[in-house]
């Protein structure tokens, strides 16, 4: 029983091995820093740092709106998470590489891993009613974004013993995509017309890199890092002696139009009903080859943090306090990542003619929509000099058509237009106390939103937002946000305690961090980081009135097979009963 | 006891008429679905999906353009060629088709109606066959069904047609391509023009398929259009650029509405055979 137990267990310990556990691709004693944040904090967060709570300013609104005798109300909602986590390590060996003049350098390789998850849902919804005795007007509104993005930047660059640097190489995988959805209902009333509409439009987009790599080696070594670390230095990019960076791609881009509830009578269609859909996804693989340039670069101490000692000791996680400066280091990523980053990206995705040709198709095709909205407008405003031809040959002022009155002999002047019933209930609204309302609501709105400023509890304008630079090492090593000596956000420091106020962001360091930066690059959906169950728009839906039925008269709608299955049933019940 | 079975068994028969009626007028009485793919001469084969339906409630087209870039920059790129007679021509096509739009809802909704009127005679001999156990009533009710299937199965899409002027005599949809005359290029947009249709029959509805091809001389510019029309390019030669291929499959038949009507026959006929059986029974029995 005993051995049977131990062999268990054995086969247990040996099984357990290969389930796949959190862990960073990165050595166990790297430095690794980064921040999450939770999209449900906002509020209270925006309430924080200007004094004005949104939720407080939809009840203002909804207020205001009855103290003006409509109807009024508003909702938003926002759910997500977002991650970035920043790791370096150096190999503990040297290796040799060419430059890009073919000379040979021993050097360190410095290894930079970004991981960034993005995930996030929000929705918004408006309801307004407002009547008088012959008009209304009834509006519907919501709105919803998602957002995702996930990226993977490994970025490994060779420097020589004096930090100067040879070159490097990146691979990016990730994808990014945004998904809207708009919906208005509107029904107009006024001077005996009406109007209603109920139209959707959504449209997404998005892009995906399934994979990039790039090598960059400059022609000399540069000299940059080890400069940062004095007060005012300051780079305009290496130019010359930058070199080439090549590099192989395989990315796609995606976009989805679709427009369903277009009224089809304005277009001559005889159907009830019609949507329309537009759709593309371009796909490209190849290589570039482009000048490089490491672009500005420069350092020095932060000056809002001026209060804080020129060196402090931070918790880094890495078993042993390190000696940080605030230092403002721009941009904060070392040398050469940033243009990579960009230069890979930009030159996968213009490197396709399909990418071209589908962006300047979106172009032409929202250029077309805004150039006939403008056709439409002056269509219907006629210039002085424009002449109308009566059915009877007689010339008259194109503006004097539809005017109201017959100029024409035979009255063809006078032939209505689809505007004349927008215009009678625009004359109508006018007629009403529309006017008086809205000014009531503006003048109430002003009033109920000034009584709810209250100072923000962080001046920040006092605040200390910087980077923390490791001067020994010359890099970034972490990124902090203290206000009045007292941090915020960032690494433990030693003699800076935590502020009394604190927001939604986290920040993590050593292990924790890399625990969860190996749980985040495991997040690969929507989803995953923004769970439907966190997002609950369900009074957003009850607002605009989502959950009811589209038809007019509800009737259960009943499956084939549950039908089927009905029938059998009480065919079967009926032949035991008999 | 078999009293109160048989008021059981009528009971259990109303409750799935009804729930089968309201299932057969809810759902879709007639659909489209169309797949057009420009196969030759457009970068990475661009479609044109559309979904037409009936119901007895509305009339839906849904169009969506699927690698839809090359599509609308071939549409945009291309001349439309034409002479003033066919555009004065087309114009008086389109006024005369607004106003035939003008008038045709009235079709559908007639048939809508009928269809309506049709379900509640239904109903109510199938209530007079269940109510009474009687014959008569069940055979009536069996032509009702008939006659309701015939409506959905014909009537519905004949008005659809007939409100589309699908009828009238004119040019047919050549998805996207104007001309059926090979010798009359100077005047048409496309040179050395041809096409070809079939038709078939697959469970009550019908599947139809085109493929067209030609040179679209409106991708050419003017001065290399007449050699474009005196000898068709072959591959890698100029002009060659201009030939497009469309093929198209289409499918048109009853939607769903269909196996709610067959349920309802399915009905029905169990009613029937029921009654027949009971008769037989009492028979033997005198």
């Amino acid at each position: 029983m005993r051995e049977r137990l131990l062999t268990t267990l054995m086969c247990l310990f040996f099984l357990s091995s290969t389930v796949p556990v959190a862990t960073a691709t990165g050595p166990s004693d790297s430095i690794i820093w980064g921040i999450t944040y939770d999209w449900a904090n906002l509020d209270d967060d925006q309430e924080t740092m200007t004094g004005v709570s949104p939720m407080q300013v939809f009840e203002d609104l909804e207020q205001a709106a009855m103290i003006a005798k409509f109807d009024l109300e508003a909702l938003s909602v926002i759910s997500g998470n977002s991650y970035i986590f920043i790791e370096q390590w150096e190999d503990e060996s040297t290796t040799q590489i060419e430059d890009g003049d073919g000379d040979e350098h021993t050097v360190i390789v410095r290894h930079t891993e970004i991981t960034l998850r993005h995930g996030s849902r929000n929705d918004q919804g408006i309801v307004t009613f407002w009547e008088d005795a012959n008009s209304s007007i009834d509006i519907s509104y919501r709105a919803s974004q998602d957002a995702l993005a996930l990226f993977d930047i490994v970025y490994t660059e060779y420097l020589t013993s004096n930090l100067e640097h040879i070159g490097a190489d990146m691979s990016i995988t990730g994808s990014a995509s945004q998904e809207s959805e708009l919906g208005l209902e509107l029904d107009l009333r006024g001077g005996g017309e009406s109007y209603d509409a109920d139209v959707e439009f959504a449209v997404s987009s998005g892009i995906s890199v399934d994979s990039i790599t790039s090598e960059w080696r400059a022609l000399e070594p540069i000299d940059i890092l080890h400069q940062m670390s004095i007060d005012g230095s300051e780079f305009d990019g290496c130019w010359d002696i930058c070199g080439m960076v090549s590099g192989d791609y395989t990315v796609s881009a995606n976009y989805d139009f679709s427009l369903s509830g277009i009224p089809t009578e304005e277009i001559g269609l005889s159907a009830d009903v019609l949507d329309l859909s537009i759709s593309d996804t371009v796909t490209s693989a190849g290589a570039f080859y482009e000048n490089f340039d490491t672009g500005y670069f420069a350092s020095d101490r932060t000056p809002a943090c001026n209060g804080l000692n020129p060196q402090m000791q931070a918790d880094l996680g890495t078993g042993a306090d390190v000696e940080v400066q605030c230092r403002q280091v721009i941009p904060p990523f070392s040398p050469g990542l940033l243009g990579m980053f960009a230069i890979s990206l930009s030159s996968s995705f213009t490197d396709s003619s399909a990418f071209e040709a589908a962006a300047e198709e979106l172009a032409e095709e929202i250029g077309s929509i805004t150039d006939e909205v403008e056709d439409d407008i002056q269509d219907n405003e006629s210039s002085a000099d424009d002449i109308f031809v009566c059915d009877d040959g007689t010339e008259i002022p194109a503006y004097w058509v539809n005017d109201g009155e017959e100029d024409c002999p035979d009255g063809s002047d006078e032939y209505g237009t689809d505007l004349d019933g927008a215009e009678a209930m625009i004359e109508a609204w006018a007629n009403s106390d529309l006017q008086s309302t809205m000014s009531t609501f503006m003048e109430t709105l002003e009033e109920l939103v000034s009584d709810n400023v209250e100072n923000p509890v962080i001046d920040m304008e006092d605040a200390c937002l910087t980077t923390l630079w490791d001067s020994s090492e010359s890099m970034v090593v972490g990124a902090a946000w203290m206000q009045d000596g007292y941090m915020i956000v960032g690494p433990e420091i030693d003699g800076v305690g935590d502020h009394s106020v604190q927001f939604g962001i986290e920040y993590l360091v050593g292990d924790d961090a890399r625990a969860a930066q190996a749980a985040a690059s495991n997040l690969e959906n929507l989803g995953d980081l923004a769970p439907p169950s966190q997002h609950d728009a369900r009074d957003i839906d009850g607002l605009v009135g989502d959950e009811e039925s589209e038809s007019g008269i509800f009737v259960p709608g009943v499956g084939v097979l549950s039908t089927l299955a009905l029938l059998g049933g009480s065919a079967l019940s009926q032949r035991r009963n008999e | 006891m078999i009293g109160h079975l048989q008021s059981k068994k009528a009971l259990v028969i109303a409750v799935l008429f009804v729930f089968l009626s309201m299932g057969l007028w809810t759902s879709a009485w007639f659909e489209i679905h169309g797949r057009g793919t420009y196969t030759e001469g457009i970068e990475r084969e661009p479609s044109i999906v559309i979904e037409y339906s009936i119901d007895s409630s509305q009339e839906s087209i849904s169009v969506s353009l699927e690698n839809a870039t090359p599509l609308l920059q071939y549409w945009r790129n291309r001349d439309t060629i034409t002479d003033s007679n066919t555009a004065t021509n087309q114009q008086q096509d389109s006024d005369s088709e607004s106003s035939a739009n003008d008038e045709k809802s009235s079709s559908l909704d007639t048939v809508r109606i009928v269809v309506g009127l049709i379900i509640i005679v239904f109903g109510l001999c199938m209530f007079e066959a269940v109510r009474n156990s009687s014959k008569i009533w069940s055979k009536v009710s069996f032509a009702a069904w008939v006659i309701l299937g015939l409506s959905i199965l014909i009537q519905v899409p004949m008005s659809a047609i007939s409100d589309f002027g699908l009828n009238d005599e004119g040019e047919s949809s050549t998805g996207g391509f104007d001309s059926a005359n090979n010798d009359e290029v100077s005047v048409n947009q496309f040179a050395h023009y041809s096409s070809n249709s079939g038709l078939g029959v697959e469970f009550f509805s019908l599947n139809f398929d085109y493929s067209s091809q030609g040179y679209d001389l409106g991708l050419l510019a003017e001065e290399d259009r007449q050699q474009v029309i005196d000898n068709p390019p072959e591959v890698g030669e100029d002009g060659y650029e201009s030939y497009i291929k469309f093929d198209a499959e289409m499918n048109a038949g009853p939607g769903p509405v269909i196996y709610w009507w067959l349920g309802l026959g399915a009905l029905v006929f169990y009613w029937n055979r029921h009654l027949k059986s009971e008769s037989n029974v009492g028979n033997s029995d005198s």
